[in-house]
């Protein structure tokens, strides 16, 4: 059991005056669990891309089944059995689940003509191997992430992996998915096939590893049994420093200041009858599983789909949002879940990133663009987010996850809207990063901006919110208060939401 | 050239974009240089080849800054050749709605020539002038609409509209060529300010017009963003479909504008005018250019430009005498592409240290 499947050596690696990596040692048995933490900038990402064989080391080796590599390529990699599984799967949206699982097969084998039969043997064959179902002629673009997530593991099971590394696999997944993700990889790791997971979801981490590997800039910080470590410990030592969650000061909405007034609004296949409240000064939290209505609900207030029917009354008025336009020049704000595909432009610079919503108030006498006021603007907004970055010349690809999002924050904040929606602010966002931004939201609550945050993670809600809505199935169901609710009641009735789901299927 | 190209890098796109330029302004002068030196006896650098030059390169030039705004927004305009043609042919109809030529009592005059009295109406020669403008507007509407508030993708739109402005000009004309535009017009293509070829002139001011738009102002701010994500513009409160439309708009009034050149340089109108040859060319002048969607420099359209008429009218003179010496210049041209490609191709490599693996 406790034989050696990778072992790297003394492993360093620099990028420019940059080191990403400073003497990494680590090793990992055939079929054991690793979790690897660490903040954006840890060199997590780096480690991976070194024994995937993409990055080569500066210094140091790598053994893996007992061969010794100083310079490894991505062939040597996947020939050794090191499969990585990263966070878009890299699967073909347009082909079906047969195919998508056949096709390296398909490509290796070499065969000029296609046999139908044996795609789908081997498509099952893929699929019993980590015992899940799933209709083999469906698209894979019309799949849940879980279930597309489970494609990329048996794609990589047939390839005979040795090792599987999953980049993240949690994030947008709901915590029965979870679950079940971690069922199948233990089942794997009972076979023999040792699995690294990369993570920034704390409670996971002791769920899933026998070991945890924590990376702090660059260096390994700890390498031990995971039963050993509690969240603080794991948060203390990825961060080098204390989060403290006692101390937060919440603000105190005014009761009577009603900013926002939603009333029976509602979305075929969307949600139904949403009504609620949002005070000045407050944080509304609304919460549910992937599919309550949550995402569409924020999408509906932003007016990038909007509502069938219903009333939103801003500030005693009524307003219409039939398009984002509307929303944006009442004054309401946006930060989407995905911030690759809609909150950045990656390859522009992170000056013209955040210029971007407030670009037609850069105008000089002319009528031209103030390219000057531009960079202040700019400027002045990677001070005060604390984005960290030598230049706002660079482009925003260059920033780490945590600092995209404040880019993110920071295009809007630059508007100052008396709304801001916020959905899934720190998903795929490291520790401190979250802080922080968490601590910004409370701030901005405090002085005067209606904020609603949507969100599944409890913690985060617990740790900003007021006052936080439960939806199920497009309604509303329930309403709590954070001073008279705890982390664990939450839970419970989000994942009994999710019961009641599956039980509905 | 720091001073041009390094002050204001956020004004240009991106960074790496001052190298393009740059690559491309040494190539220039390597060309030129090559030029000068073996083509020394022929007056390669003289007043008279430079004119001419600048004559020849103005009205691709120009359609290759219309194809470059709508690259920039991530589409692609197939139809301005087609937009030059049709805005010609328009105008001409209209002169010969004003001005037939005399014919036999009881036949009607078949739309071929215009006969221009001594002394036409101003009204008439300024509205024959604007028309092909309208034209260009018309166009860049039906374009943006399509591309922008349809969501045809932008190759088979223009493609579509390329087919149906074409097919009206063929119409209109019978397929014949109009000749017969009035003296006034050759004024354009055939007079110099000190020297110069107005249509240079024409070229070097729109390309001004166009930095300032695309690096000055809002819009171009806009048109980058929408060419980078257009996801995310939207979601940034970014009216896509407004700034499509502008784009498109501003495509066809410059497409329109090489129409008059043409028109003015042949003195005649035709619908297959240039036609296919000219719309891959703009293209290819684009890809020279380091145009991508969201990135790009009108000056190194400019300069490729440059480049490419030097390529050409260099080759033209050395192989005076050789048979076939025309092809040599799209030989050329295709050389550079390939050069100017694997320039880039090291420097990203030399910049960025990472291995190219298939599939990873």
């Amino acid at each position: 059991m406790a034989e050696e499947l990778l072992r790297v050596d003394g492993i360093i690696k620099r990028f420019g005056g940059v080191t990403a990596l400073d003497d990494v040692s680590f090793s990992i048995n055939k079929g054991e669990s690793l979790t690897l933490v660490g903040e954006n900038g840890s060199g997590k990402s780096t480690m991976i891309k070194i024994i995937s064989g993409v990055y080569t080391p500066d210094e140091g080796d790598i053994f893996i089944n007992g061969n010794h590599y100083k310079k490894m390529t991505p062939i040597d990699s996947i020939k050794e059995g090191v499969q990585v599984i990263y966070q878009d799967f890299s699967l073909f949206p347009n082909l079906t689940v047969a195919e998508n699982i056949a096709l390296n097969d398909l490509i290796i084998s070499g065969a000029k003509t296609v046999n139908w039969k044996k795609v789908h043997d081997f498509a099952r064959e893929g699929l019993e191997k980590i015992k899940v179902k799933i209709p083999l002629n469906a698209l894979v673009g019309e799949l849940s992430t879980a279930d597309r997530q489970l494609i990329a593991i048996s794609k990589a099971i047939l390839a005979d992996a040795k090792l599987l590394i999953m980049d993240e696999p949690t994030t947008a997944l709901t915590r029965n998915e979870v679950k079940a993700l971690f069922k199948v990889v233990k089942e794997l790791n009972t076979k023999g096939i040792a699995s690294i997971f990369v993570s920034h979801k704390l409670t996971e981490v002791r769920e899933i590893g026998e070991r945890t590997i924590i990376l702090r800039n660059g260096r390994k910080i700890i390498d031990e049994d995971a039963k050993g470590l509690d969240v603080k410990t794991i948060e203390y030592q990825m961060t080098g420093r204390h989060i403290d969650t006692s101390s937060i000061e919440y603000s105190k909405p005014k009761q009577d200041d009603v900013l926002m007034k939603v009333e029976n609004l509602n979305l075929s296949h969307g949600f139904f009858d949403v009504s609620f409240e949002l005070h000045r000064n407050e944080v509304l939290g609304i919460t549910g599983l992937l599919g309550s209505g949550r995402t569409e609900l924020a999408l509906a207030l932003f007016g990038q789909k909007p509502a069938d029917s219903g009333t939103i009354i801003l500030e005693g008025k009524e307003i219409k949002i039939k398009s984002i336009f509307d929303a944006t020049s009442n004054g309401i704000g946006f930060v989407p879940e995905d911030r690759i595909k809609e909150g950045l432009f990656l390859p522009q610079t992170i000056n013209n990133n955040i210029a971007a919503k407030v670009i037609d108030t850069l105008k000089n006498k002319f009528g031209l663009l103030d390219l000057k006021k531009k960079v202040s603007l700019s400027e002045e907004w990677i001070k005060r987010l604390n984005v960290k970055t030598p230049t706002g010349e660079l482009p925003a690809s260059s920033l780490s996850g945590g600092n995209q999002q404040r880019l993110v924050l920071a295009k809007w904040l630059a508007f100052d809207p008396k709304v801001l929606i916020l959905n899934g602010p720190t998903v795929g966002v490291d520790v401190g990063s979250k802080a922080d931004i968490h601590e910004l939201i409370r701030k901005l609550a405090s002085e005067g901006m209606g904020i609603i945050l949507m969100s599944d993670d409890i913690p985060e809600l617990m740790h900003t919110c007021n006052r936080i809505l439960l939806m199920r199935r497009g309604r509303i169901v329930e309403d709590f208060q954070r001073e008279t609710t705890n982390e664990e009641d939450l839970n419970n009735e989000l994942v009994a939401s999710d019961v009641e789901e599956e039980a509905k299927r | 050239m720091k001073k041009i190209f390094g002050k204001n890098p956020q004004s240009l796109g991106r960074i790496k974009f001052d190298r393009h330029t740059l690559l491309l302004l040494i190539i220039f002068v390597v060309v030129m240089a090559f030029f000068s030196v073996v083509n020394s006896d022929k007056g390669f650098i003289s007043g008279r080849s430079l004119t001419s030059m600048g004559l020849q390169l103005s009205e691709i030039g120009i359609l290759a800054i219309a194809m470059m705004v709508t690259s920039l927004v991530g589409g692609i305009n197939l139809s301005i050749v087609a937009v030059a043609n049709l805005g010609s042919v328009i105008s001409g109809y209209f002169l010969f709605l004003n001005y037939p030529p005399e014919v036999a009592v009881g036949t009607t005059a078949t739309f071929t020539n215009i006969k221009m009295p001594d002394d036409p109406s101003t009204w008439v020669l300024v509205i024959s002038l604007v028309i092909p403008l309208v034209i260009g507007i018309l166009s860049g509407i039906l374009n943006g609409y399509l591309v922008g508030y349809v969501g045809v993708p932008p190759i088979l739109a223009t493609l579509a509209t390329m087919s149906v402005f074409t097919g009206l000009s063929a119409g209109i004309t019978g397929g014949r060529t109009i000749t017969g535009f009035p003296e006034q017009f050759s004024v354009v293509a055939n007079e110099t300010v000190v020297g110069i070829p107005i249509p240079f002139i024409l070229f070097i001011f729109l390309t001004a017009i166009t930095f300032v738009i695309l690096n000055h102002t809002t819009l171009g701010f806009k048109m980058r963003m929408v060419g980078t994500n257009d996801t995310a513009s939207e979601f940034s409160g970014i009216n896509n479909k407004a700034v499509i439309m502008k784009t498109y708009i501003m495509s066809g009034v410059l497409a329109s504008i090489a129409g008059l050149i043409i028109m003015s340089r042949t003195m005649s109108a035709a619908y297959e005018y240039g036609s296919t040859t000219y719309v891959l060319l703009t293209i290819l002048i684009g890809v020279l250019a380091g145009i991508q969607s969201g990135f790009g420099n009108v000056l190194n359209i400019f300069v490729s430009m440059l480049i490419l008429q030097a390529l050409s009218t260099g080759f033209q003179m050395l192989l005076q005498t050789v048979r076939g010496s025309t092809f040599f210049k799209d030989f050329s041209w295709g050389v550079l592409l390939i050069i100017i490609f694997v320039i880039n191709y090291l420097v990203r490599q030399k910049k960025t240290g990472v291995k190219k693996s298939s599939g990873q």
